[in-house]
């Protein structure tokens, strides 16, 4: 029976007497609206091209039209059926008759019939409304008093605003003051269409947005709809348009600050995040609004911000997107303030934020590890609750992310938890840090290469033998050398760090560091010293290392003085860093210092660095800038002198 | 009520309950658009002209279209559900392009109503060809439409467990939603905060009168005081004479 009768509809469009084609196109129209099956029904027996050739056909009469028109935009309002319009060159048909028609009926059916092609992601909008005249057709419409055919203007505006380019053609086709004349409309859906466009034109550009500020009243109609739109998604998409105007405030502009606006905008969207039926994108909006304000930021933790995001995540069916962008917003308001991450802490998301380093989505998991890497930056939460949550291994996963942006986030987040006080680090531990780290170290890009690195320097700090020992065995010492000449000065500084972790604090250290390098160590150091000017941080790193080997035995005493280091120390005591002066003076100390009975060995060491120049330049340092490196001279040469003088009364006897 | 009890309330004679009247101010303006409101969304379009015109309220809406929207909601309430659905279309295809559950409720009565009419060819058919189909595309709409394709099933369906499906109140519950998405789609502005939209489905002043009542009997229990007996006069009666 519904085929016959489909049949018969679409029989009766080649109908020669028009009554009974305008009754067909109605009766298609009315089966297809809200209704996809219909529509594919229709779409076999090949409906939209006759619909089509009624919008072609100069003979058709306006009732034709309206309903033909309203056909091809029910059609057109799903996948399937916009294809099928296209194919069949539905649309110039339709722009034709938008713009040529001077029936209110025809071309509200037409602008309601583009509103809902454009409405569809998958619609070619740009190239549709590059067409001769339909930007002008569609500014005129802004104006219409015809039941809703200015918001549909509006609405198609907005969808064409992709880029800088369609904001500009926008602009220039004079729809910025009929769009702001909107915004008073006493009618809802208007201001709403009128306020998506404006946000949509205003979006990232300052030439727009200059346009749009010079029409005196949107200001005062924008603060007005944020606290007084008829519904929080009004209110919402004011906040967004007011806050992309204050991000392009013309020079000229004088009647507000960005400041002005920006705390305006602040409250509605913390508001806003409570609200129960929450569907737009507020957190990303609010994220966005404060990323680059610190003093924002804390108005928004003022406003009790982070609470409201928190429950975004804590009570569940929540969208994705929003869920994402929660996440991202918490991450800003937690990179540099600690009340803020205790206030994330306090409102019991940590598990949450932890669940969604796993999470399917890409994008949310982007965005929590970026919530954890602001978490990670807390020591009082590294040595606590960090520890309470499984946040390794998803870390570790994440370190692996085919998104090179992700796998950096992942990244740089276990290199802070990796430090030595850390509550997470025997789980990093116990999920094969080590393995993952090295590997990370041998990566062609530069950020992961470097946070391996940092990584592995943070944990071989303080660790035990047995966590050194297993470093030394994932990365092999021809890695060592490589990243000590890494073209990155940043990895050279951080390989440096590991070795200088590496062999701190005890002669098995040092030992085990001489064997991981098969006794090359020294020069390797040396050769990096040598060629790092102007590098104050390696070179630091570089001296504490043979500060270290030089607090050892004699045995690694004698070492340093047969490798070419002594005469490289001393030239290191007129370094422009006071840190690298305080180091070679520290390394002097060291090596006159006699320990275990070898007072002779001292005295050869205390000869040899005299011979170097030592006391010229200990003397010079007592006047130095730097009271530490002042105080440390003083003490160096005072064991030189005792050495040498022990040494001629040896000789005297 | 116990005499005792009663000694312990309050007692607020005519003269000095006239004057707090008195003390309250409501707007002018305030009542014509409560008064408004409801010849608005009542449909008496007749009554809001002349009220527009005597009192200079706006009525929110364009009056032309209240018509269309009145002749709908009748439609549906009289059974005639294609008519409404084909005048919903002319007056703006968006409302059931987008509102599917709104839509599946309109198919769901032309059901029911096809039932009532004993056309259970034409009911089965239908139900085959345009409900059916919907659970796929829509599974939150699954369950209610599985509850209402059993009507078929039912020999006499005002005796079975659906009968409340085949009801007057399912009409009247079907016109509502169809009415409110109208208006939606047509309400304009309102400058009050926080109030979704200038119209909502259902008039405010039913719900002002029960208000009303929910106070007074509030106020029974500590006072006494001149009531409201008739709302349709708004009289105030007396309270009897203290005894002391």
């Amino acid at each position: 029976m519904a085929a016959v009768r489909r049949q018969q509809l679409v029989e009766g469009l080649h109908s020669s007497d028009s009554a009974t084609r305008l009754q067909s196109l109605r009766g298609i129209k009315n089966c297809v609206i809200g209704n996809k099956r219909q529509k594919l029904q229709y779409i076999q027996l090949g409906a939209v091209q006759l619909v089509v050739g009624v919008l072609a056909s100069p003979a058709a009469d306006a009732a034709q039209l309206v309903q033909a028109a309203a056909a091809l935009g029910s059609f057109a309002a799903n996948d399937e059926g916009l294809q099928v319009v296209l194919q069949h060159g539905g649309i110039p048909h339709l722009l034709r008759v938008l713009q040529n028609s001077e029936d209110s009926k025809v071309v509200e059916a037409a602008a309601r019939a583009l509103k809902a092609v454009c409405r569809s992601p998958a619609a070619p909008t740009c190239e549709i409304l590059t067409a001769s005249g339909v930007l002008l057709r569609l500014v005129s419409l802004l104006d219409s008093s015809t039941s809703n055919v200015a918001d549909c203007a509006a609405a198609v505006l907005a969808c064409y605003c992709q880029g800088p380019e369609e904001q500009g053609a926008v602009a220039a086709a004079g729809a910025v003051a009929p769009l702001v004349a909107l915004l008073s409309s006493p009618q809802r859906a208007k201001q709403e269409a009128a306020l998506e466009a404006l946000a949509a034109l205003s979006r990232g550009n300052a030439d727009t947005s200059a346009a749009m500020l010079q029409d005196g009243s949107v200001v005062s109609s924008l603060l007005r709809a944020i606290k007084q739109g008829g519904t929080p998604h009004t209110r919402f998409v004011a906040a967004v348009c007011l806050a992309n105007l204050s991000r392009n405030l013309p020079v000229w502009h004088t009647e507000h600050s960005q400041q002005d606006l920006q705390q305006a905008v602040l409250p509605v969207l913390v508001r806003l995040l409570g609200e129960a039926e929450l569907a737009e994108d507020v957190p990303g909006a609010l994220c966005q609004l404060v990323e680059h304000s610190v003093e924002l930021q804390q108005a928004a933790a003022d406003a009790d911000a982070i609470v409201k995001l928190a429950a975004i995540l804590r009570e569940p069916p929540r969208p994705a997107r929003l869920v994402e962008g929660a996440l991202r917003c918490l991450a800003t308001l937690c990179a540099n303030r600690e009340e803020h991450r205790r206030q994330l802490v306090d409102a019991k998301v940590l598990p949450q934020v932890a669940a969604a380093l796993s999470d399917t989505r890409p994008s949310t998991r982007a965005a929590a590890c970026m919530c954890m890497r602001s978490l990670s930056r807390s020591t009082k939460l590294l040595r606590g609750h960090l520890g309470d949550v499984e946040v390794a291994a998803p870390l570790l996963a994440l370190a692996a992310d085919p998104d090179a942006e992700v796998a950096l986030q992942a990244v740089g987040t276990l290199a802070n938890m990796a430090v030595d006080f850390s509550a997470v680090k025997e789980q990093l531990l116990a999920h094969d840090g080590v393995a993952r780290f090295a590997a990370l170290a041998d990566s062609m890009q530069p950020q992961l290469r470097l946070h391996g690195v940092w990584g592995l320097s943070s944990v071989a700090y303080m660790a035990t033998p047995e966590v050194k020992q297993s470093i030394a065995q994932q990365l092999p010492w021809s890695s060592v050398v490589v990243l000590l000449e890494d073209p990155e000065p940043e990895v050279r500084e951080k390989a440096m760090l590991l070795l200088r972790n590496m062999l701190y604090n005890a002669e098995h250290n040092i030992q085990a560091v001489l064997n991981w390098s098969c006794n090359t160590l020294l020069e390797a150091v040396r050769d990096v010293l040598e060629r790092s000017r102007g590098q104050a941080g390696l070179k630091q790193h570089a001296m504490y290392v043979v500060v270290n080997m030089a607090s050892s035995t004699a045995a690694h005493k004698a070492a340093v003085m047969q490798s070419g280091w002594p005469a490289l120390l001393v030239e290191q005591l007129s370094d422009g860093d006071e840190r690298v002066r305080e180091a070679a003076v520290w390394a002097i100390i060291n090596l006159t210092w006699s320990r275990d009975g070898d007072a002779e060995e001292t005295a050869a060491r205390v000869q040899q660095l005299r011979l170097l120049g030592v006391e010229e330049q200990l003397k010079r340092l007592e006047h130095d800038e730097c009271v530490s490196v002042k105080e440390r001279a003083t003490t160096a040469l005072e064991q030189l002198r005792a050495v040498a003088a022990a040494d001629d009364e040896m000789e005297a006897v | 009520m116990g005499r005792g009890e009663s000694n312990n309330k309050k007692r607020i004679g005519g003269e000095e309950w006239q004057r707090k009247l008195k003390d309250v101010r409501v707007r002018k303006e305030d009542m014509n658009r409560v008064v408004m409101n409801f010849l608005v969304t009542e449909g008496y379009v007749d009554a809001a002209r002349v009220f527009e015109r005597e009192s200079g309220t706006a009525p929110g809406v364009d009056l032309d279209q209240i018509t269309d929207r009145m002749d709908i909601r009748k439609a549906v309430q009289s059974g005639d559900v294609e008519q409404a659905i084909e005048r919903v279309n002319d007056l703006d295809p968006e409302i059931l392009e987008e509102q599917q559950g709104l839509f599946f409720h309109l198919q769901q009565q032309r059901l029911i109503e096809l039932i009532r009419q004993g056309q259970l060819q034409e009911a089965l058919e239908f139900a085959q060809e345009y409900l059916a189909p919907r659970g796929e595309d829509h599974p939150e709409l699954l369950e209610e439409l599985e509850r209402t394709v059993a009507l078929l099933v039912f020999e006499d369906v005002r005796s079975s467990p659906l009968a409340d499906l085949m009801d007057v109140a399912q009409r009247q519950k079907t016109a509502s939603e169809l009415n409110a998405a109208i208006l939606a789609s047509q309400s304009q502005a309102s400058r009050e905060r926080g109030e979704a939209g200038g119209l909502e489905a259902e008039p405010k002043l039913p719900n002002l009168l029960k208000l009303l009542v929910w106070a007074q009997k509030q106020l029974d229990e500590k006072a006494t005081y001149p009531r409201i007996e008739n709302l349709v006069t708004a009289e105030l009666v007396e309270p009897p004479p203290a005894d002391d």
